[in-house]
């Protein structure tokens, strides 16, 4: 089962399945109506992809049946050089020129969200409470324009390559040192694990032992035959006869 | 042999998350006996029966069903394991007969067209079945099946053409947004 290259990138964090994140996705269609009968929901076509999530509630409101949005015009961008973590310098808004680390990525726009930088000033009503809060939200940024990798022997924007070492790894270079730009620990993180060797055995998980045990044999029967042979099960009824056609 | 089983851990009711594995990929299916992929396929049977019932719980007593995509996750694993165990069933087949796979054969429809059609099996041969001899007596050219494939034609060429219009003028406007992208 292969994931196409933008979906595996951008859900990697969540490690869902993808027939979970379609199913959120897409709704709509002949079987689906809305509580008043005789009105009938069409097949959504576009996923309008926002801040959070498509199996979360903001974007699933974003994408409830009724509501269009403006077409997106995203820049076709081969190779995503910018990854989860990465220390990244703003070059656009109040805080250009400072820099700060990758939190959060959308694929589907484009954006990059920057731990503490580029961000807004809003007020939150709490439902209990009775003073709304101020609350420091980060604003999206435009991954070709407003941000660049930053150099770690000057400590100054580049732009990067992708290129293979002589033991045949895929790096990102800066083009103007030639430094390797490493891949920060955060990239292998998931909802799950924070890397793959601290992840928790749960009690339903087959454990990594067990699943190397090589038990197979080959043989020259089919399924059926195999597990009738070592149940012990001998058929002696002949099958009716039915026809193929 | 006991009811509760359709139902999950007491610790886990009341949870908002609960953390579990991945889903069997093929590779680690292979490698696995017959008997062993027969005990796995009721595991994941009795589970997914599991995750259902506490799914409609859930929403009958309007309370948060955690971590919904462990069922997405077990139904990965059963279909990997069924096609695990249709390729070695279809290596036997091509070994004792030489063939593998469902036969099947074209088949005229009532449209003026050719289908491959994959066999069935019936309890009833052939000649003795009604809709049999009502498919074999479908007209194979007419003035109806003539305006039909002309029609099909033109709805065909239609939406080709439309969708290359639209890709070429989302193509023209993106390179008028965006001059110095690198791609195309």
């Amino acid at each position: 089962m292969k994931l196409s290259p933008v979906l595996r990138m951008c859900y990697e964090y969540s490690n869902f399945p993808k027939a979970y994140i379609e199913k959120a996705m897409f709704k709509g269609g002949k079987r689906e109506t809305a509580g008043l009968a005789g009105i009938k929901i069409r097949k959504k076509k576009k996923w309008h992809y926002g801040v959070s999530r498509p199996w979360e509630e903001e974007n699933q409101q974003e994408n409830r049946p009724g509501v269009h949005h403006p077409k997106v015009f995203l820049e076709p961008i081969k190779e995503w050089k910018v990854m989860r973590g990465d220390l990244v310098e703003v070059l656009v808004g109040k805080d250009k020129g400072k820099q700060g680390h990758v939190n959060y990525i959308v694929k589907q726009r484009n954006w990059v969200f920057v731990d503490g930088l580029h961000c807004k000033y809003e007020y939150i009503t709490q439902e209990t409470g009775l003073k709304p809060t101020m609350v420091k939200k980060e604003l999206p940024l435009c991954v070709v324009n407003d941000v660049a990798l930053v150099d770690p022997s000057d400590n100054k924007p580049t732009e990067i390559q992708w290129r293979f070492t002589e033991e045949g790894e895929r790096v990102r270079v800066s083009t103007r040192t030639g430094r390797i730009i490493p891949l920060a620990s955060m990239v292998h993180e998931t909802k799950d694990y924070k890397s793959k060797s601290t992840y928790k055995e749960q009690p339903k998980d087959t454990t990594a032992e067990d699943l190397e045990v090589i038990s197979y044999k080959p043989n020259v029967k089919t399924f059926e035959q195999d597990i009738m042979d070592s149940m012990g099960i001998v058929e002696t009824k002949k099958p009716a006869k039915t026809w193929w056609y | 042999m006991d009811l509760m089983e359709f139902f999950d851990v007491d610790k886990n009711w009341g949870e908002n998350e609960i953390k579990h594995g991945r889903s069997w990929r093929k590779e680690e299916l292979r490698i696995k006996s017959n008997q062993d992929l027969h005990k796995l396929w009721f595991i994941l049977y009795k589970e997914k029966n599991m995750l259902l019932t506490m799914q409609q719980e859930c929403s009958e007593l309007g309370e948060l069903f955690p971590s919904p995509e462990r069922i997405e996750k077990v139904d990965e694993s059963m279909e990997n394991l069924q096609e695990v165990i249709e390729e070695r069933d279809a290596a036997v087949t091509e070994l004792e007969t030489g063939t593998s796979g469902r036969k099947g054969d074209w088949q005229h429809t009532p449209f003026g067209t050719v289908r491959y059609r994959l066999f069935k099996e019936h309890a009833v041969p052939p000649w003795a079945n009604p809709t049999v001899k009502a498919w074999n007596q479908l007209p194979r050219a007419g003035y109806a099946i003539w305006k039909f494939q002309s029609r099909l034609r033109e709805q065909r060429i239609r939406t080709k053409h439309r969708e290359r219009r639209r890709e070429e003028n989302h193509e023209r406007k993106l390179k008028e947004i965006f001059p110095h992208s690198q791609i195309d």
